[in-house]
């Protein structure tokens, strides 16, 4: 076979991860408790996100994210092609969110996000540094500025370090949205924050460290 | 990402990575998810249950079925009725399923069970967040009672001589 080359701006597969999740999704299935471990430390921070994104309190955020861990053990055996496991979550996740939504009848108006994230309280931790403590209190504020689609999305997307495909697979079924909207999207998103921070006079201070 | 030069007032890349590098600290420090759940995710493990045949849930009072013109529940006295079959193939050809019916008892809830087709059997009550698995018997007719169920998470699992086990999906009492 030749060797081929990616073009310039495609998206690059990124094979190694996926083959991480499809070696841990095995083991899990042949009973490895550690594989199983990997596998909700991986995926725990996007799930957990979604049920956040679906405006869920944090007590049904939780019997939420608990029922799509109990969904995969469920049909461990069953997921054949272990490539379809993001978006097998993604969607268990999306299901067990409006199902909790439909059963209490409690979906929130989504500008309520903005007042849920005022209650969580800023998490930015006291013995900062007050430059970069007051640089992210700036940040986080113009981010709360931005349309509440916008904000939802950019907490999906950026919830991972390195998000990868296999990231954006998950929140792809997650918001029955095709994946490739994605990137698209985030790039306005970052457009119109970078918009309110030049604005506020105030993209200096994410340019220096 | 192949997306990070979306507009055309897009700045160096330099200031992108720092914002996104920033903004992504900021948004998993607020949306981490609580280390209680992770570990209850974790030990989950534990409750799996190989050598069972998995029954869905194929009606459920209380979730506004297509056809069901009833809220069954909602107010908390009537009795909420789940259905779990299992659809795949069976020794005898008949459909496996159970029919549960639960009402309140206090802050607990009480199961009343028929399985189907009848017959004795042994069922098993599991809870991820309670202790030891419990069990009650079907008698001859496959009736079924569990007193004391919390609420939260559920599932059943039942066992019939010479049969398959079969276990429900898990579903939530509220």
């Amino acid at each position: 076979m030749r060797e081929r080359h990616v073009a310039a701006g495609s998206p690059q597969p990124v094979p190694a991860v996926q083959d991480d999740v499809a070696h841990q999704l095995r083991l899990a299935a042949s009973g490895d408790q550690v594989a199983w471990n990997d596998l909700v430390d991986r995926f725990s921070p996007l799930l957990w996100s979604i049920c956040r994104h679906y405006g869920l309190s944090s007590a049904d955020a939780s019997d939420a994210f608990q029922l799509t861990w109990l969904r995969l053990l469920e049909h461990i055996d069953t997921i054949h092609d272990p490539a379809r496991l993001p978006g097998w979550l993604g969607t268990t996740c999306r299901r067990e969110c409006l199902s909790l939504l439909r059963r209490n009848k409690r979906v929130w108006p989504t500008d309520d996000d903005r007042l849920l994230d005022l209650f969580s309280g800023s998490s930015s931790s006291a013995d900062q540094p007050a430059l970069i403590a007051d640089r992210n209190a700036r940040l986080w504020r113009e981010f709360g500025r931005l349309d509440v689609r916008c904000q939802k999305i950019l907490r999906l997307l950026l919830i991972e370090p390195d998000g990868d495909r296999v990231s954006y697979k998950l929140v792809a079924a997650a918001l029955d949205m095709p994946v490739g909207s994605l990137g698209p999207i985030r790039g306005r998103c970052l457009a119109r924050l970078r918009g309110l921070l030049d604005a506020g006079g105030i993209s200096d201070v994410l340019r220096d460290s | 990402m192949d997306d990070e030069h979306a507009g055309p007032e897009t700045p160096a890349p330099g200031a992108d990575d720092r914002l996104l590098a920033s903004l992504g600290d900021l948004i998993r420090a607020e949306d981490a998810p609580p280390a209680v759940a992770v570990e209850l995710a974790k030990q989950s493990f534990g409750l799996r249950q190989v050598d069972t045949e998995l029954a869905a849930l194929v009606a459920d009072s209380a979730a506004d079925a297509v056809g069901t013109a009833v809220r069954a529940g909602e107010g908390g006295t009537v009795p909420r009725l789940l259905t779990f079959e299992f659809e795949g193939p069976t020794e005898t050809g008949e459909p496996q399923a159970v029919e549960v019916e639960v009402s309140r008892s206090g802050r607990y809830r009480r199961l009343l069970g028929q399985l189907q087709p009848p017959g004795p059997a042994r069922i098993e009550v599991r809870q991820p967040e309670g202790d030891a698995v419990r069990q009650v018997d079907a008698d001859d007719q496959g009736r079924f009672v569990v007193e004391v169920v919390g609420v939260g998470l559920m599932r059943l699992t039942w066992y019939r001589p010479g049969r398959n086990a079969i276990t429900t999906a898990w579903v939530r009492l509220d």
